[in-house]
This record gives structure tokens, sequence and C-alpha cells, in this order.
């Protein structure tokens, strides 16, 4: 007997035994989803992809040089958008236009960088027709030119990054409330309906940031300080308190803003870690309240005073969402006993957050804020009247929704903030829709209500508002 | 036994299993088949051309670099990934960043990076079964769905394929019914995973187009996910593929949102 017919004999062999050791299913234990699956399956078979055709595993694995993948192309990467909006006031203004909005922005952006360094400037050209001014102001952003980003950063090691110019700056937990992210805010292009990025106005700082194993350390220098562009009544009509009323663009309130180069100067900074899944961070901010709050000595014009703030925040996961913790003890130093009723009085902030998916692309968000004003004793000796007092505690209880359909690029997104103890409130609805990769159409609106008029939402009711928008990028 | 089974025994012995052999175990081929697609290299990088179709034919694209890197634990891969999800195009998302630590047997850990704002989101864990960025595949298919989350069956093997189908663990959590791949036997790439209803009804359907082997492993360049019940599709293009780049954990961190590592993606 040949090798050969051994090898025959014994794999027929091997062949029967074993197509008889394996009974055929009896009918109803097949699935029938395989029997009409198994007639087609041979045919459906996927082509290979080219590719896997002669496919060769034997070249060994190997690193690419490291020169040749970190290449770079020192080169300006241009980037532009033309973003056009219109809005109205929903109820009878006060000083102010009908329109709330009516402008056309260019934004022209240009990146380079080179092996350490990234150079980054945005300039906004503006035609306003609601603003009176046309004539340019970099640091309040009024004017047809707002400068938004002129920066350098630069890697000089591989532990720190140092950031100088005109730049945005963020940190901290909150949505929309601010305890420890004491850089500027626009509060005019928040409420009028801007697009979300322009709530935060430039600081022209330098950013040391430091990374270390233990923690990682982040200051911001700003050698002269950089306000809040706050409500004062020319775009916003709102309480004025030399007034006793709300008044808007006819009597703008007064403000001197502290502008020593080096004497009036703000320093930030944070130390934050990531453990585990949990970010936590420690917070210290020497400056200026950031929305001027007291009053000057001839009680003609409302002041910035000076203000030091310690905080930390501790964000990560909790039953399936997002929960984030942020506190923040504002110290208002030019008044330590808080005594003196022309100086905002020290405060605690407390800030408690919780974000879930709540159903496929719908999240769901609430946020809970507590403002404490210390030595409220005091407070109550040296200005009697209590409508003008500041309340001891003011609560906010915010609610967000959104709902985001994405074979549609749509995104619809509701957003309301209640006080109990101030009895007002603000809803801030938007609705998104990218028609193109260029194109996308806007429509809000920024509703604001409330008993009286002192308090922070319901002092901006006239300005109550409807907008459209669109936006094309290229 | 009987000389001529003898003989025949010592002769399978002497010559081994047959190059490709019969991986009979469907769990293994599932495992492998993931392993394959989402975890060759110890890091990685790619550009992603992505084209959304929808059934009008209009087109949108995404211009995305995905860096990628496996965390081991003990010399042994515990399966947790870190991706840096970095968009060029379209404009108005351009140096937006998405950034993932995967957790195959937990709640993953998402952040966003806003540049208009210089803001890090943290986002809450979601749907893995939504759309990525509007396109026709889910976060799960960019990032892997893994082998232990569904029950393998071998339903089929042929001359070229493992075919797997592959039934939910937890149906709760998934849309599909379940699933059947197209294993290549060889490279365990799978190149056809069809999506089906409990009324056995296909509506999804995933195609790897074009493989090319870069640094030694099977990589798929090109791939179409197919939306049957609305008629859209999306193509991803690979290109610029490098393995093992050598990526430093703080890549994944808030630092490099704040300042991506453009050095890594070739170029500006």
């Amino acid at each position: 007997m040949s090798l050969r017919t051994i090898f025959l004999i014994g794999f027929l062999l091997a062949l029967t035994s074993r197509a008889g050791a394996v009974p055929p299913l009896p009918e109803g234990l097949k699935p029938p989803i395989e029997t009409e699956r198994d007639a087609a399956r041979t045919q459906s078979e996927p082509d290979l992809p080219e590719g896997l055709i002669n496919l060769d595993l034997k070249e060994p694995p190997k690193a690419d040089s490291a020169t040749e993948v970190a290449a770079t192309k020192p080169d300006w990467r241009p980037s532009a958008f033309i973003d056009t909006r219109l809005g109205t006031r929903l109820r009878d203004p006060i000083d102010q236009e009908q329109l709330s909005l009516a402008e056309t922005r260019l934004q022209l952006k240009a990146v380079r960088r080179w092996s350490n360094i990234t150079a980054t400037v945005a300039v906004d050209i503006l035609a306003d027709a609601i603003s009176d001014s046309n004539t340019p102001d970099l640091n309040t952003g009024e004017g047809f030119v707002d400068l938004r980003e002129a920066n350098v950063l630069w890697r000089p090691l591989s532990w720190i990054d140092i950031k100088a110019g005109r730049q945005i700056l963020t940190w901290g937990t909150g949505e929309y409330l601010f305890l420890n992210d004491l850089f500027p805010k626009d509060y005019n292009s928040f409420f009028i309906g801007r697009p979300d990025a322009y709530l935060k106005a430039p600081s022209d700082a330098v950013k040391v940031s430091l990374f270390g194993d233990i923690a990682n350390l982040d200051i911001v220098y700003s050698p002269q300080f950089d306000s809040d562009r706050f409500a004062d009544g020319a775009r916003l009509s709102v309480f004025n308190p030399f007034q006793t009323q709300v008044t808007g663009n006819r009597s703008i309130i007064e403000s001197t803003r502290p502008a020593d180069v080096f004497q009036d100067d703000e320093l930030a900074a944070r130390i934050y870690q990531t453990i585990g899944a949990y970010e936590g961070a420690l917070y210290f901010y020497s400056g200026f309240w950031k929305s001027p709050l007291g009053f000057s000595s001839n009680e003609s014009a409302l002041r910035h005073n000076t203000l030091t703030s310690y905080g930390g925040s501790i964000r990560g996961p909790a039953k399936g969402g997002i929960a984030n913790l942020e506190v923040a003890y504002y110290n208002s130093t030019e008044d330590p006993s808080g005594d003196e009723p022309s100086v905002p009085n020290s405060q605690v902030r407390f800030l408690l957050g919780y974000e879930r998916e709540l159903a496929k692309d719908f999240t769901g968000a609430v946020q809970v804020y507590l403002e404490q004003t210390i030595d409220y004793g005091a407070l109550t000796q040296s200005i009697p009247v209590a409508a003008l007092r500041p309340d001891k505690t003011r609560q906010v209880v915010t609610l967000r929704a959104r709902k985001v359909w994405p074979e549609n690029q749509v995104t619809a997104t509701i957003f309301a903030a209640f006080s109990s103890t101030d009895q007002d409130g603000y809803i801030r609805a938007n609705l998104n829709w990218s028609i193109t990769d260029n194109l996308t159409l806007e429509a809000g609106s920024n509703i604001l209500y409330g008993a009286q008029q002192t308090t922070q939402f319901a002092q901006l009711q006239s300005n109550s508002n409807i907008f459209v928008a669109a936006r094309y990028g290229f | 036994m009987n000389k001529a089974a003898l003989v025949f025994l010592i002769i399978v012995s002497a010559f081994g299993p047959p190059a490709h052999a019969q991986n009979t175990d469907a769990n293994d081929i599932a495992r492998q088949a993931e392993k394959t697609a989402f975890y060759q290299g110890e890091d990685g990088r790619a550009r992603v051309s992505m084209q959304i179709i929808d059934k009008q034919g209009r087109t949108r694209s995404r211009d995305i670099t995905i860096l990628r890197k496996d965390e081991i634990n003990d010399n042994s891969e515990s399966g947790d990934q870190r991706f840096f999800v970095y968009f060029r195009a379209p404009s108005d998302v351009r140096d937006t960043v998405f950034l993932v630590w995967k957790h195959p047997q937990a709640d993953d850990d998402r952040w966003l990076y806003l540049p208009a704002l210089d803001l890090v989101r943290r986002i809450a864990a979601g749907d893995e079964r939504s759309s990525f960025v509007g396109s026709d595949f889910f976060y799960e298919d960019v990032s892997g769905r893994s082998a232990e989350e569904d029950t393998h069956v071998v339903q089929d093997t042929t001359e070229t394929y493992y075919i797997l189908k592959s039934t939910p663990k937890d149906p709760n959590r998934v849309e599909f019914a379940y699933y059947i791949s197209y294993i290549h036997k060889e490279s365990y790439l799978p190149v056809q995973v069809e999506y089906y209803q409990s009324d056995h009804s296909k509506y999804r359907e995933y195609t790897a187009e074009a493989v090319e082997t870069i640094q030694g492993f099977p990589t798929v360049t090109r791939a179409t996910m197919k939306d049957l019940a609305d008629g859209g599709r999306t193509t991803l293009t690979y290109s610029d593929i490098h393995y093992d780049i050598d990526l430093s954990d703080d890549i994944f961190t808030e630092r490099y949102l704040r300042n991506p590592p453009r050095q890594f993606f070739g170029e500006n």
C-alpha cells in the first residue's frame, strides 16, 4: 500500500466518521432564518477588498522614523466666517430702538505654526446698525473692529507652555454661571443674541502653564484690568442706581475702570489634576470685581473694587452622568468688615451641577447656585433701606435640555434660570441648523422676567428679544 | 488500532495543522477581529476624510485626524484606549477636539474642546450607538465594540471567511437583534458586517472597501456604512496612517486640547 493510498483512506475515514457523528437537526430546531440564509449565503458573500486578495503579512512591523511622522509644514492657515443677525425686542423698549440686533460680522482668522511656536490672529470687522459708536475701542470691543485673538504660544521646554497676547480664557465648571472664572465676559453680546462664543471677551495677558506629574499649574497675568463688557444702558436697558429706575441709551451708567498698566493688574492661578476620571482644581484670583458693583466717592459713577478670590472645583462621572461641584470665596478687600455701603460685601459662591443623557441624542442638565453675602448684619446697619440692599442669599436654579438630530445637523437647546430669592428668571432658547457644511441658520430668544426692577434678570426684562441669524464659514 | 490509521496519525501530526487552521471558537474569532480592527500597534494616527451622503445625494464632509493610544496595565492590555479626535473641517468646527478615554467595561470619559470659548466641556457618557458627528457611523463603530458584549456563534466557514452571528448580551442597550460578520480568515479583518432587526430584516451594512498593509498591519483604508432604512451612507477614507509613533499619555489631556499636537498631524 502506497503512502498516498494510506493517506486517502485515512482522510476518507476521518470524513465519514465526522459526518456520521453529527446528526442533522430536526426541522423544528432549525431557526428559519438560517435555512433562508444558507441558500443565499454563498452568492451574497462579500468580495474581498483590494489589499486582502494578495495579503502579505510577512512584512515585519516597524516604527516610522519620528522625524517623518512629526514633520510640519510651516504656513499660515487662514479661515473666515460671515455672520449676520437680526433681532427685535418683544416689549416696549426703554430708551432703545425696537431692533435689538442688526449686524453683520466678518471674522478673519489665521494660524501659523513653527516647531515650538504657534501664532494666532482673529479679527472681527463689524457693521452694526444699532451701535452708536463706530470708532474702534479694542478694550471695550466697541466700534467696527474687535480684535478677538492676537497671541503667540511658545513651548520653551517640554513641560512649559507660554501664551502671550490677546486671548480668550476659560476655566471652571459652571454653564453660564461663573465662580472662579474671573476672565472678562461680554453680557451685552450674551443677552442680545450674538453667538455663544461672544460671551467671552478677550484678555490681554500672559498665561504660563507648567505641567508636572503631581499637578499642573496655570498662572495668568494681565498687566491692565480687563473688565466685563457689562450692561450699562448703551445696548441693554438696565437698573440705574443713580436714577433708581431702569434707563437705557439716553442715560448710560458712568463707571470708572482701573486702567493703570502694571498698577491695576490682575493675577489668576489654577492648580489642577485629573485623578482617575475626576478633575480637581484649586483657584486663586487677585484683581477687581469684574462688573462695577461699588460706588465712586462722589457717588456719580460705579466702580470696580478690589477683589481677591479663592476656590475649588471637582468634576467627574456620577450615576451615568457628569456631576460638578464648585465653590469660591470672594474677599472684597476694600470692605473687610462689610459695613461700607459703597463697596460690595464679601461673598461665598456655591455651585452644584449635574448633566446626563436622558434619551438618545437628548441631554438634560441642572445647576443649583447659591450666593451668600458675608457680614450681612453690618450691611443691614450701613444700608437701612432693604430695597437698596442686596439679598443675604441669592439662589438660582438652571435647567437645560438639548436635543440633537444628527442626520439633519439640527440642535435645539433650551436653557432656563430661575431665582426663587429674586423672583425672576431667564429663558434662553436656540435652534441651530447646519444646512450645508458652510451655511448655518439659527433662531433664538432671550426672555427675561421678574417682579422687581433691581434684581439681576428682572432689570433686563425690557430687553427680551428674539433673533434670527445666518453664518457662512469658509 | 490498525497500521493504516497509525500511519495516518503520524503523517497528520508530523505536518501539523494546515497553515490557516480552522478556528472554530467563535469568541476567539470575535476577539481576534476586534483586536485587528481596533488595537493594531501600541498607538497610531490616521487622517480621516468622511463623506456623508443622504438619500437625496447631498454630501457633507468632515476632515478629521485621529490619534489613538492603547493603555497597558501590568503588561497586559486592559482594553482601555485613548482617542484624540481633531476636526480640521468643516470650518465651523475647525480646531474642535473630541477626547475619549475608552473603557470597554465601563462608561467612557469624554471631553469636548470648543476653541472659540477656550472651553473644555465634560460630556456625559452617551449612547454608544448614536451618530458620530452626523454620519451613518456610530461612536461604537469608530472606537470599537467589545467582543465581550455579544454572544458569538460561527454560522459558517467559507474558503475566505468566518461568518459569525453575534447576539447582544444586553438587548436593551442596542438597536439590533443580531449582526452577521464576514471575517477574513487570514487577516481577521471584518470585511462586511450586516445588522438585523428582530424580524430578520437587514437595515444597516458595513463594508471594508480597501485594505492596505501598513507596517505589517492589514489596515482598512476605505469603509462604508449604509443605512438601508433611510438610504443614506457614509464613506470613511483613511490616509497618512502610521503605527507605533510613540504618543505620550499627556497628549490625551487638557493641555493638548487647548494646544493640539499638530506635529503629529503631519501638517499645519
